[in-house]
């Protein structure tokens, strides 16, 4: 069993919850200016590390609010919690996410391009 | 086709439970008393804790401020507002004041962003009270109920025995009035039954 801290409902079994999948995957902006396999990266690949992974998880059988989680698959270990919409606070977890493969693909590039503006 | 098992108090409406609460009574030092709170009223409540407008006009039309605090419920009489999400609440009213209980709400939240939904059928709530009711429910839950972090006030959304409840502490017996879905009420009910069996079940009407 694994002690899930909610960040509103507070510690509470993971039987609780629900597992969302990887985090931060964002939806190109432009997806037709990309190729089908670039495409690709954004829909059906996924990073499934041995090691900190950061991911979704949604209380669906509480307050039914979604949240980041930074996990570390091999050991269960729970690194650290963060709201929807952000990025990791936590050293272990920035690494994880500049880590990530996906920060190269044309995908993220796209799905990145014009924000802000 | 659906067989009524079960008879219905008469002069009541059905309820989920009337099929399997079995006869009124059990022994008097019973560790656990079992009663249905039939037909509570139940409306869903939701609006932005951070509009002053929405938090005014819900606390002027429930005489209660709904609580900001997670896992709390606020009282009025016999009134119950429970927080199940941040911009989300449970309004539990004695039966047949939840249309009017409604209608104010309504009028006191006019041009705010909010929604108040009736979901009065679907749910009942079973009582849970006596010396033993706590070690009962901490058998079916991973919730810390020792009084020192759940006391009067404290509620829970969470699994019981598997099924997906909502319950709330009101008095230092203690006392747990159990929200569950009406399909999950039956056998809930038995596993309460069974789980108190060791302290002595007793069942009011
Ligand atoms: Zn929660």
């Amino acid at each position: 069993m694994l002690l899930i801290d909610c960040p509103w409902c507070g510690p509470r079994d993971d039987e609780e919850f629900h597992y969302g999948g990887e985090a931060h995957i964002l939806r190109p902006r432009d997806a037709a200016a990309l190729s089908d396999e670039a495409f690709a990266d954004y829909l059906f690949m996924q990073q499934n590390p041995k090691g900190p992974h950061l991911e979704r998880w949604s209380h669906n059988h509480g307050c039914r609010r979604w949240f980041n989680m930074l996990r570390n698959t091999a050991t269960n270990e729970i690194l650290e919690i963060y709201p929807m919409g952000e990025k990791p606070k936590t050293e272990a977890g920035q690494a994880a996410y500049a880590a990530n493969w996906r920060r190269e693909t044309a995908a993220e590039k796209n799905a990145l391009s014009g924000e802000g503006s | 086709m659906v067989e009524k098992v079960g008879p219905t108090p008469p002069g009541l409406d059905p309820t989920p439970l009337d099929r399997v609460i079995g006869p009124i009574g059990g022994p008097a030092e019973a560790g656990v008393v079992l009663s249905e709170r039939r037909h509570w009223g139940k409306l869903v409540l939701r609006g932005e804790p951070d509009d002053k407008k929405f938090i005014t006009g819900a606390t002027k039309a429930l005489g209660v401020a709904p609580p900001s605090k997670p896992n709390t419920a606020a009282t009025i009489q016999s009134t119950a507002i429970i927080w199940t999400a941040p911009n989300e609440w449970l309004v539990v009213s004695e039966p047949g004041t939840e249309a009017a209980l409604e209608s104010a709400l309504e009028s006191a939240l006019a041009g705010t962003h909010h929604a108040i939904t009736n979901v009065s059928d679907h749910s009942t709530i079973i009582r849970l009270s006596g010396t033993a009711a706590r070690a009962v429910l901490a058998k079916g839950c991973a919730i810390d109920l020792h009084p020192r972090v759940f006391g009067v006030g404290q509620s829970a959304q969470t699994n019981l025995a598997k099924a997906q409840v909502i319950f709330r502490q009101f008095d230092e017996m203690p006392s747990y009035d159990i929200l569950v879905r009406a399909s999950f009420a039956p056998y809930l009910w038995a596993w309460l039954t069974d789980a108190g069996l060791e302290f002595g079940v007793r069942v009011e009407g």
